[in-house]
């Protein structure tokens, strides 16, 4: 080894420039060797996990906050309703509030008088005496019936987002496999995932090359 | 349906790939799995070929890769913008690659490094009577980072894998400027005896 220490410097200047220099010229010929389609997958995997495990988290702190904003409210109702008579004593003959809101029935006679926290039973027991039975639906207020355009655009949500991580990163092997130049392999791939989710829009410069391959493909 | 409308997309693949790395690291530390889509594809195999050459060994490789991207994942709530992404993913390999070597025997079997070299070759589309002389230059260079020691073969491996500049490198293994530099050095003067005639 021949220690001069200027052909040191300048090596080192050719490495450290914007090309590299001799030796960064033959490392780039060298095998561009890839992370096989396990690793990426299992990455992958373990990020959709983890960002949906902090989704789940999210739903959780949301949930219990919003547990314990009722309660407060249902303490603070309580609250309100047991000094009520102390502040001002109701006259005789005159309804609860309870009873006043729901006006489907009177209730029946002898049956204690409803507090606000009692609203559901008591709402079951005025059906019961109307001629209704009882239903878990009466007790437990069903979700609103969802509108025409709303089930469609929830039909076309849960098509368009099937499988997102899936889509996802198979969108982002096609486009490095563009950028690496390999794009006939690319153009299989996007042909492979546009026939798994035919549904699924494409991102417009991946749609614009699907249909000329499909245009080309045509022509042959 | 093909929409080519890029807002109307599930997820804006377009303006995820005009990002830069921290803003995308940002986002996946609040949720966006999309952004770490792109910022994986972005990095993968620069990652992977700087773990192949350090290790020697494609199953360390594997192993040593999974894991780089699992402790970013666990660690994603704690990245900061300051810190160059591409900093922070090699300094998480290159840490991994240095336990990895204290544990290990200093180094591999010589007919394990042969064997890793094969694997390693170019496909052989080149003209015929360039092959051997291409084949030979990259063959001189495999051998010659297979003998540095792992700490400049990492330098070297930095500069012209990931092409990061000496203070990157210095943050990256956890040194200074000159002794970066005189890794280097080393390096280079190894590259020139293999190819020495």
């Amino acid at each position: 080894m021949n220690p001069d220490p200027h052909e040191h410097d300048a090596a080192l200047a050719r490495l450290l420039s914007e090309t590299g220099g001799e030796y960064a010229a033959v490392y780039r010929r060298l095998a561009r060797a890839q992370p096989p389609r396990r690793l990426d997958r299992a990455v992958l995997g373990e990020a959709a996990r983890a960002a949906r495990g902090q989704e789940a988290r999210g739903q959780r702190w949301r949930t219990w906050l919003g547990s314990a904003a009722g309660l407060v409210l249902a303490a603070g109702i309580a609250w309100r309703i047991g000094n009520e008579p102390l502040l001002a004593p109701r006259p005789q003959g005159a309804h609860d509030h309870a009873i006043q809101v729901e006006p489907i029935t009177a209730p029946r006679a002898g049956h204690r008088q409803a507090t606000p926290l009692d609203t559901a039973p008591a709402r079951a027991d005025a059906r019961e005496s109307a001629g209704h039975p009882p239903t878990s639906i009466d007790v437990d207020a069903p979700p609103r019936a969802a509108t025409a355009p709303a089930k469609a655009r929830q039909a076309q949500d849960a098509t368009n987002t099937a499988d997102p991580v899936e889509f996802g990163s198979r969108i982002a092997v096609i486009r490095q496999l563009l950028r690496e130049g390999e794009r006939a392999q690319a153009v299989a791939q996007l042909q492979a995932l546009h026939a798994a989710y035919p549904a699924a829009p494409l991102p417009a410069d991946l749609a614009a090359l699907l249909d000329t391959a499909d245009r080309a493909a045509d022509q042959r | 349906m093909r929409l080519d409308d890029a807002a109307a997309l599930p997820h804006a693949h377009c303006t995820m790939d005009e990002r830069t790395d921290e803003d995308l690291m940002l986002a996946y530390a609040k949720g966006d799995l999309i952004a770490f889509e792109v910022l994986y594809g972005r990095h993968r195999a620069m990652l992977y070929r700087f773990l192949l050459r350090t290790l020697r060994n494609r199953a360390d490789a594997d192993e040593m890769f999974q894991e780089t991207w699992s402790r970013l994942i666990r660690a994603r709530a704690r990245y900061r913008a300051q810190a160059r992404f591409t900093t922070w993913l090699l300094q998480i390999a290159h840490n991994l690659a240095r336990d990895r070597f204290r544990r290990q025997r200093p180094h591999l079997a010589r007919a394990e490094a042969e064997a890793v070299l094969d694997r390693l070759a170019a496909p052989e589309r080149d003209q015929p009577e360039r092959v051997l002389s291409e084949f030979e230059q990259r063959r001189r260079l495999q051998l010659a980072m297979e003998e540095l020691p792992p700490e400049q073969r990492m330098a070297f491996l930095l500069r012209v894998e990931a092409g990061l500049g000496l203070e990157e490198i210095g943050a990256v293994t956890g040194v200074g400027r000159e002794t970066v530099k005189s890794r280097l050095r080393y390096a280079l003067t190894r590259m020139r005896a293999r190819f020495a005639p």
